[in-house]
Order: structure tokens, then C-alpha cells, then sequence
């Protein structure tokens, strides 16, 4: 079950970038093809009128650079395994995962914030467990939040190690049991998961703890 | 002169594949989510509807439902992403009229659209023809 829910974590991470990929992608066709449209009517390329040429090479410029910030994003969650990874940041993980979420989140309409601890708030296991545990956190805050709600993903250090915490506003009556398999992996991880309902929130605390 | 609507939350493609289509002859007009679609049919008459099935908001698939409600005769083509062709197919089932792979090759949609405007334009005249068809019967002609 709960390779399962690995399988899931990634799968849908996973398929939210490749739909932006397809989306920059189907830009950059177009504007091929309204370039060729142009050069196709019998205009000369030469006077072809300098706005409308000006407004493909903006578009193609932007979604060359959206299309690389995404590539990049792939490229950090794949090594997110790499073994040498071990130790990480969690701010980064966060800053990777709202980044990996964006897509997820502007459908369900909400937003995730991100307030990252000053200095280092170590994981003590790899990367994507980290990533996974997120995932698991911000599916069950996602699923629990009204539409235009804002998340708010908080990085502390703490005398063991280090916490994430995330906070959804919520609507009264909403069942606050943890996920299962959110419990399941923070036990994988020998972490502590502790869920409460303060003044119109859910707050999903994600202890982790230094190994020797 | 067929009227298209695309409902896409990109921009940048509406603006481009707009552009490409008036290009070709077509009027058209773009929103960027399923609501503002929805009320776009309530007071205009589309030949096709170009519809992106994911989107914020209201996705494609409750879109193409609530347009359908207000319009059975709307012809809706589906662009969907290479992992929702299952969608894609989904929506078919639910009266979709083609569904098409984004990036859509122009030839082929331009194609698809002229076929869904012959649709449209043969079951409005099978529509006036049974009305006519009731009017006479009634006078007993």
C-alpha cells in the first residue's frame, strides 16, 4: 500500500509537469505555424509587419523560459533519489514542492505559501521521502480547503530536528483524520505526525528526527 | 463564415491559434474557463467549441456538461494533453463532438471544425423541417 502511494506521489507530480511541458509545447507550434502561415501568404519576410513578428518572438522567448524552468524542476525532482542527497534542506524540499504543485494547486484553485526556517532544517532520509510526505500533507490540505483558500507550508528547526507544518483553512464539520498512508510513511520514516484543528485550520505538524 | 469559440487558460495559445484561424476565414472568440464559456453560449450561437479539458476552475469534462445542458446541438471538440486521451474518450461518451491531441494540427482542426459547422447547419434545418413537419399534421395538410 504504501509503495502504492509512492507510485502515486510520483505519477501525479509527475504528469502535472509533463501537461505544462505539452502546454509550452503547443505554444511554440502554433507560433511555427503562424510564422510559416505569414511566409506562406506571399509576404516578404522582410516587411512582414514588425509588431506582429515581434509578438511571436515574445511569445516564443517566453515559453523557451518557462519551458527550461521546467525542465530544471524535472531534473532536481529526478535526482531527488540520488543517494548523496541524504541530509537535505527541507526548505528546499518545500520550495521544490510548491513549484511541483503549482499546476495541482491553480486547479483546485488554492495557493500554497511557502515561510522556510532561517538556517538549515535537516531531513535525515532522501530527498523524495521528504517530497512524498509533502505530497501526502498538501493532497489531504488540497482535498480538505475551500476553493481561493491559501496554504500556508511552514520549515521549522527543532531541538530533535525539524518539523513541517502545514496549515488549511477549513469549513466546519470536515473529518481531520490523518491519511493513512501519510501515517504510514512518517512511521517508514521514524517521524511523528501530530494533526489539530485550531480556529478555523487544520494543522498537519511533520516531525523528523536526527539519527545518529 | 464559421463563428468558433476556444476556451483555454493559456493565453498565449488562444491568442496564437485565434490569429491562425481568423487567418482562414473564421470568427472568433476565446475565454479562459468553463463559467465564462457557459455564459458565452447562453447568448451567442457557436458553430464549434474548441475545449481545453483541463483547466482551473470547472474542468473540461463539467464544462462540455454544462454547455451540452444549455445547447444539445453544440458541437464541442476536445483538445486534451497526450495523458488524458482516456479522458478524451470519456468525454465522447458524454456528447463531445471529436476530440483532438494538443499540440492540433491546423489542417485537421480547421477540417474538424468545417465538419462540426455542417453538422450544426443539418440539424438546424432537420429541426425546422420536423417543426414544419408537426405544423402540418396538426392542420391535418
Amino acid at each position: 500500500m504504501l509503495e502504492q502511494s509512492g507510485r502515486e506521489c510520483f505519477g501525479s507530480l509527475t504528469a502535472s509537469m509533463s501537461h505544462e511541458l505539452n502546454n509550452v509545447i503547443s505554444i511554440i507550434d502554433q507560433n511555427i505555424g503562424l510564422l510559416n502561415d505569414l511566409l506562406s501568404a506571399g509576404n516578404d519576410p522582410v516587411v512582414i509587419e514588425r509588431s506582429r513578428f515581434e509578438k511571436v518572438l515574445t511569445r516564443l522567448a517566453a515559453q523557451a523560459e518557462r519551458g527550461s524552468a521546467l525542465v530544471k524542476l524535472l531534473n532536481t525532482f529526478a535526482h531527488s533519489v540520488d543517494a548523496d542527497g541524504r541530509g537535505v534542506n527541507l526548505a528546499d524540499v518545500a520550495s521544490l514542492s510548491q513549484s511541483l504543485w503549482k499546476r495541482i494547486a491553480e486547479m483546485r484553485r488554492v495557493e500554497i505559501k511557502n515561510f522556510p526556517a532561517q538556517g538549515l532544517a535537516e531531513f535525515p532520509d532522501l530527498p523524495y521521502k521528504a517530497i512524498w510526505a509533502l505530497f501526502l500533507a498538501l493532497r489531504t490540505a488540497t482535498e480538505k480547503c475551500p476553493s481561493g483558500s491559501t496554504i500556508i507550508v511552514k520549515i521549522n528547526k527543532t531541538a530533535e530536528g525539524s518539523v513541517i507544518i502545514v496549515e488549511t483553512p477549513m469549513e466546519k464539520d470536515v473529518d481531520i483524520a490523518a491519511s493513512t498512508e501519510l501515517v504510514n510513511l512518517m512511521n517508514c520514516l521514524r517521524g511523528d505526525l501530530r494533526i489539530r484543528q485550531e480556529t478555523g485550520y487544520l494543522i498537519q505538524e511533520l516531525h523528523f528526527y536526527r539519527r545518529e | 463564415m464559421a463563428k468558433v469559440l476556444i476556451v483555454d487558460d493559456e493565453k498565449d495559445f488562444t491568442d496564437t491559434l485565434s490569429e491562425r484561424l481568423e487567418s482562414r476565414g473564421m470568427e472568433v472568440e476565446a475565454v479562459d474557463n468553463g463559467l465564462k464559456a457557459v455564459e458565452k453560449v447562453e447568448s451567442k450561437t457557436y458553430d464549434a467549441v474548441l475545449l481545453d479539458l483541463t483547466m482551473p476552475g470547472i474542468d473540461g469534462i463539467e464544462t462540455l456538461k454544462r454547455l451540452l445542458a444549455k445547447n444539445p446541438d453544440l458541437q464541442v471538440i476536445l483538445l486534451t494533453g497526450r495523458g488524458s486521451i482516456k479522458t478524451g474518450v470519456e468525454a465522447i461518451k458524454h456528447g463531445a463532438a471529436e476530440f483532438l491531441e494538443k499540440p492540433p494540427d491546423l489542417e485537421n482542426l480547421v477540417a474538424r471544425i468545417k465538419e462540426a459547422h455542417s453538422r450544426r447547419v443539418m440539424l438546424f434545418e432537420k429541426k425546422m423541417q420536423d417543426t414544419i413537419e408537426d405544423i402540418l399534421k396538426k392542420k391535418n395538410w
